[in-house]
């Protein structure tokens, strides 16, 4: 009879939430088409950005003392292959050009030592400076490109002092490390995409588990009791757990359809335009956790979600109304989110005790997971952890929907 | 149905104790309609919330037939319709799915529910909109689905709080009809209102309850006579208003 009586409930409530279609659209579509569309959105303003630069002519000042002319004749050279405007200038107004870089009106200042032509011709070691403005972008692309030519100008520069000295350019060379194109990276499948996948991935998850809960659960007790609909609800032959239960139900369900979305987002969205956080789209598609590995995440993930859905639950009863409610979840948000934050920096070198932490824990072993590091034994830990609080919070909520004081709060 | 000096103490904590009821007693017969009367915080909503079990009273009881609310709760809501005064159903529903869930909340069968729609949607007439969302509803239409939703399980003893404040005079009158009806099919009817034409028009009896007390009770022409009073206005005032202040 109470498994009927919470089914009746729960029927209602996931009617609610999974046929309204602006629910809908909060709960699975737009964790499903958020990050795909974000990263879309990154990807394309950091293409059209890069383009932008690099169709740029930037200014660069070169300064250099007169009589060294001759001797920067290769830098001036290397630098206007680029696609600068090129300005030299003698030192004199060396620090006009500096106050220029500085006030954008050059995106960059190079400055050749005096007495060039000597060092050349001595093989005396000097330094090339060039100054920059890191708050320009175009500054700072010249930077790279410039930096780029007269690295290589160097490295040209030392193999035709050998050659005209005899002695072949190789004796420079002793030995190159992974010099060869092999692959020499020997982790699993996916490699750099997996571990960003696994720090992603279980956050992204919490943040869909914790924030469809928040919405479904704050309406589904709080709304109800400031409508007044819940005090009918309470006068009928149905035992209050039935209505704690059904209501929980429907949370965690919302919890986990948003969650499951989220994934699904993300993986599209990594797959297409996994360059946006430095990996290679390609990769992501190596991801694969096997039956064993979607097993355990399912172990973790769903007491996870019944935990969240019940600590929600139990600020929604609490709260006189869902203005209330929300005030009262952000701090706890804040909280998870931190921990999430602390899993990703943290990650496997939390001490031990720290498996026992809610959530934390969870986050952890999710990225274990994913990486295929994970133990059993951990897997069920968690599990255990976040059951004995989901039943602690369930209790909590029964408490609660039993005291008058609470569920009639002035 | 007997309220047997019912007090209710609320505990608003650090030592602070509002006595929203202090020791009323009265009783509604079967084909009898009571009302409280009173005004905003006068306590009808906490003693008809005590009587629904939805609140525990601090002291006394309420007695339906051999139950009573401090043993018998479940058999006491099985026999007791309660409609809410701040009641705003989800818009997203429509009447007809309420009544079902309701139905089904109160353990009756797809029988019974179709059964029950079929006499309620007639008598409150709530053909035309019960496949409506209820956000699409006027005021009306929607107190009456709230009353149906109340009664689907044809309850003994109906106890509705305020139930025709914010109505228009139309629905006001609908619903006053209707409850008219139903005590005299038999059923316990309890209202609390602070309107005295309602009250006036609709109840057999009632009491007058002023902070948390029952001031006075009894059928109308007792009231008046007892207080020499030509209307239930002026009853209504001479307890609210201290002496010297009823000069409007």
């Amino acid at each position: 009879m109470m498994l009927e009586d919470c089914l009746v409930v729960l029927r209602k409530e996931l009617r609610r939430t999974f046929t309204d279609r602006r629910t809908l659209f909060f709960l699975v579509v737009l964790p499903l088409v958020m990050l795909p569309v974000i990263y879309s959105v990154m990807h394309g303003m950091g293409k059209a950005k890069m383009d932008k630069l690099a169709s740029t002519t930037f200014t660069v000042y070169v300064c250099v003392e007169k009589e060294d002319l001759d001797g920067a004749d290769p830098f001036i050279e290397a630098i206007s292959s680029l696609n600068a405007d090129l300005v030299i200038i003698d030192p004199v107004g060396l620090d006009e050009a500096v106050r220029r870089v500085e006030d954008g009106k050059v995106d960059l200042l190079v400055v050749l030592p005096g007495g060039l032509d000597r060092m050349l011709e001595t093989f005396e070691p000097f330094d090339v400076a060039v100054y920059y403005n890191s708050t320009s972008d175009l500054s700072m692309y010249a930077f790279g490109q410039v930096t780029g030519v007269l690295d290589d100008l160097s490295g040209g520069m030392a193999t035709d002092r050998l050659i005209d000295m005899g002695i072949p350019a190789e004796v420079m060379t002793v030995f190159t490390v992974n010099g060869t194109e092999r692959d020499y990276d020997l982790s699993p499948a996916g490699g750099t995409a997996v571990k960003v996948m696994a720090m992603l991935l279980p956050f992204f998850v919490l943040i869909y588990l914790f924030a469809n809960s928040m919405k479904v659960g704050l309406d589904i007790v709080a709304g109800e009791k400031e409508r007044g609909t819940l005090a009918i609800q309470l006068v009928n032959q149905v035992d209050r757990i039935a209505i704690v239960l059904g209501k929980m139900g429907a949370v965690m369900a919302a919890a986990v359809a948003g969650a499951v979305s989220s994934v699904t987002g993300l993986l599209i969205a990594t797959r297409y335009f996994g360059d946006v956080f430095g990996g290679s789209g390609t990769d992501v598609s190596k991801v694969s956790i096997g039956t064993v590995g979607i097993l355990q995440f399912a172990v973790v993930v769903v007491p996870l979600a019944v935990m969240i859905a019940g600590v929600i639950l139990v600020i929604s009863t609490y709260a006189r109304n869902e203005k209330e409610g929300q005030g009262m979840v952000m701090p706890v948000y804040i909280v998870v989110m931190i921990m999430g934050i602390a899993s990703m920096e943290v990650g496997d070198s939390a001490p031990p005790w720290m498996i026992l932490v809610p959530v934390f824990n969870s986050l952890v072993v999710m990225g274990n997971i994913l990486t295929g590091d994970a133990r059993w034994s951990d897997v069920l830990v968690v599990s255990f952890t976040s059951i004995l609080f989901s039943a602690l919070s369930v209790y909590l909520a029964l408490r609660m929907f039993r005291s008058e004081k609470v569920l009639f709060r002035i | 149905m007997r309220v047997e000096h019912l007090t209710k103490v609320y505990d608003s904590g650090s030592r602070s104790q509002v006595k929203a009821v202090d020791d009323v007693t009265f009783h509604c017969e079967p084909g009898e309609i009571f009302g409280l009367l009173g005004p905003n915080g006068a306590g009808k909503t906490t003693a008809l919330r005590c009587i629904s079990t939805l609140l525990k009273p601090t002291s006394g009881t309420v007695r339906v037939g051999e139950f009573n609310v401090l043993e018998h709760e479940k058999e006491i809501r099985a026999r007791i319709g309660f409609l809410t005064s701040e009641m705003k159903l989800d818009g997203f529903f429509t009447p007809d799915y309420l009544m079902g869930y309701f139905g089904r909340l109160n353990r009756m069968s797809r029988k019974e529910i179709e059964a029950r729609k079929e006499i309620l949607y007639d008598e409150l007439r709530m053909e035309e909109f019960i496949h409506r969302k209820i956000e699409k509803l006027s005021t009306g239409m929607k107190q009456k689905t709230a009353i149906a939703i109340s009664l689907v399980h044809d309850p003994e003893i109906i106890v509705f709080d305020e139930p025709t404040n914010g109505l228009d005079v139309i629905t006001s009158r609908a619903v006053t009809d209707f409850l008219g009806k139903q005590a005299r099919q038999g059923k316990t009817v309890v209202v609390s209102t602070h309107n005295m034409s309602v009250a006036e028009k609709l109840c057999d009896r009632f009491g007058i309850l002023v902070r948390g007390s029952i001031m006075d009770m009894g059928a109308l022409e007792e009231v008046l006579k007892r207080n020499s009073a030509d209307s239930l206005e002026d009853v209504f005032f001479g307890y609210i208003l201290p002496a010297g202040e009823d000069d409007r």
